[in-house]
């Protein structure tokens, strides 16, 4: 199993790196740019006052730093980047060795598929939940030296709130690395499970399918505790698309 | 004992039939060699011994266990290099090396240092810049360093200079010789299957046409010219498979058969025929015989 994890991480190193500093230089930027939110839109007093009063109806309530970072944080930049990073490094766990032809090799070893795909989980779950806490922590930094640092008690129910849910993606795109034999195409149909879900979840009936519920909800700013339906849901999802993962894998043939 | 017994085994690919009815058996210590055309059924046959894919019928033993039920036991006592060679571009030669003896849980030191002596092959660079054969090579070490007790090789010397092939039998035939390695080798290189392997099995279709041994296989084939008695023809030859019969003139006939020399003399003495002259076949032609049949 060691050797197995070695090898992921030998692999998916640069992935994982490049994923952690793109995320904390957003995560920075995000927050250092509060200092100039803060106080409203720069040059809004030269707008109209009937457009003016619009816009402040459909921006965010930047008055509270908490608030500021759930809505370019945690439900925006981190959703967005990491649901990207999280395609890229599981898109092509299982189905990068197929297209690449070295599923031969490491199927052909003495160990079993399950360890094989249970090392590739533990390692690149492992890089994202990492990007994940060391961007944020990048987040929090630039709040503290804007001066504005957020409540930690926030910060921890929204990070976990973030963790689930990027896991969650990551095991779509591992259930799908698993069905598709080629790399961008995992990768692809999982960002498009992902959009189309997003775009289903804007309509009234169906916004129970939005992803961004895993998120939790808004509440998170004024009650900063973790909200147990949605990590839950996440938790399950993701225990069941992993399952059907191990089992799709036993089945096939190399 | 055998260490691979096929029988009967078939495997499809929803209606693509690409082996049916195989039966083969593969003795321990032997060099077995598995020949026939592209697309005959090599690699799917290597694939199921290794449990990589489960036969759709049939039985299949690989050191009397099923390799899709054990197969990560059996695995440990198998070295496998396989046709399509893909490495991790980004190790180094020493690092796969190194990855795979951890899979295996032993040392890769001596066995490898032994190969280095014969190939010298760079193991401190990336595998992105070996060359196909370098990589062939790399491959016949790790499958060597793990002291496995059967040795599958699927097309290993497609890629290889002569210089190298013939330094790459000359170390297999070391391999079996130094221990009780059993040597399970797919080619479609007649000569080198000739040269190092002491049992053939012949693969036309997906099913083996014949398994015999290379020198009994050679001494026994061969080309009778027969003049046959009025009324008579090959046809009334009993008891032995005519591999290819060819009418030379009305009574005189070319008949080819995998047989004892007396036997086949008594049976076509028996069907009314004279033998006038009796050939042998280079191993090459036998094989087209049996595969172009």
């Amino acid at each position: 199993m060691k050797a197995l994890m070695w090898k992921e991480l030998r692999e998916n190193r640069l992935k994982i790196i490049v994923g952690c500093v793109l995320l904390s230089i957003i995560g920075l930027a995000v927050s250092i740019a509060y200092r100039f939110l803060e106080g409203g839109i720069p040059g809004m007093a030269q707008i109209p006052p009937e457009y003016a009063d619009l816009i402040k109806k459909l921006m965010p309530d930047f008055s509270n730093v908490n608030a500021y970072l759930y809505s370019q944080w945690f439900s925006k930049n981190l959703q967005q980047v990491g649901a990207i990073l999280a395609i890229v490094l599981l898109g092509s766990a299982v189905a990068g060795e197929r297209e690449l032809h070295t599923a031969i090799f490491l199927f052909s070893r003495p160990v079993s598929r399950g360890m094989i795909l249970a090392a590739k989980v533990i390692v690149l779950f492992g890089g994202l939940v990492l990007a994940v806490l060391v961007s944020t922590g990048g987040a929090v930094l630039g709040a503290i030296i804007v001066g504005k640092a957020p409540q930690s008690a926030f910060v921890l129910a929204a990070t976990l709130h973030s963790v689930v849910a990027l896991i969650a993606f990551a095991s779509l795109a591992t259930l799908l690395s698993v069905l598709v034999p080629d790399r961008v195409k995992a990768m692809l149909f999982s960002g498009g499970v992902i959009i189309v879900l997003s775009v289903a979840g804007q309509f009234k009936p169906f916004h129970w399918l939005n992803p961004l519920a895993l998120f939790g909800s808004s509440a998170l700013i004024q009650h900063p505790v973790p909200q147990l339906v949605p990590v839950v849901v996440g938790v399950v999802l993701s225990a069941c698309m992993l399952g059907i993962s191990y089992y799709i894998l036993q089945q096939q043939e190399f | 004992m055998n260490v691979i017994e096929m029988i009967g085994v078939s495997k499809s690919y929803g209606q693509v039939r690409a082996l049916e009815d195989m039966c083969l058996t593969v003795p321990t210590g032997s060099i077995f060699g598995l020949m026939g055309p592209n697309g005959s059924g090599k690699t799917t046959s290597i694939k199921l011994m290794l449990g990589l894919m489960e036969p759709t019928a049939g039985s299949l033993t690989v050191f009397g266990a099923t390799p899709s039920g054990d197969g990560m036991v059996l695995r440990r006592r198998i070295g496998f290099v396989p046709e399509d060679f893909s490495l991790y571009p980004h190790m180094t030669g020493l690092e796969i090396l190194e990855f795979n003896a951890r899979l295996y849980d032993c040392s890769v030191q001596e066995n490898v240092q032994r190969l280095q002596t014969v190939f010298e092959l760079p193991l401190a660079r990336k595998i992105a810049t070996y060359s196909k054969g370098m990589r062939k090579l790399l491959g016949l070490y790790i499958a060597l360093s793990t002291e496995p007790e059967l040795l599958i090789l699927d097309e290993p010397t497609d890629g290889l200079d002569p210089v190298v092939r013939s330094h790459f039998l000359g170390v297999l035939a070391d391999e079996t010789s130094r221990r009780n390695l059993t040597v399970f080798f797919s080619s479609h290189i007649l000569s080198e299957v000739e040269k190092i392997c002491d049992t053939v099995a012949f693969m036309r279709a997906g099913h083996t046409v014949l398994q015999d041994e290379v020198e009994s296989i050679k001494a026994q084939y061969r080309v009778y010219t027969v003049r046959f008695g009025a009324g008579h023809s090959p046809r009334d030859v009993k008891n032995i498979t005519i591999q290819r019969e060819r009418a030379l003139d009305q009574d005189t006939w070319d008949v080819e058969m995998l047989a004892d020399q007396e036997q086949a003399r008594t049976a076509f003495a028996d069907a009314g025929g004279t033998v006038l002259n009796v050939q042998s076949l280079p191993f090459d032609e036998i094989f087209m015989r049996f595969v172009e049949a």
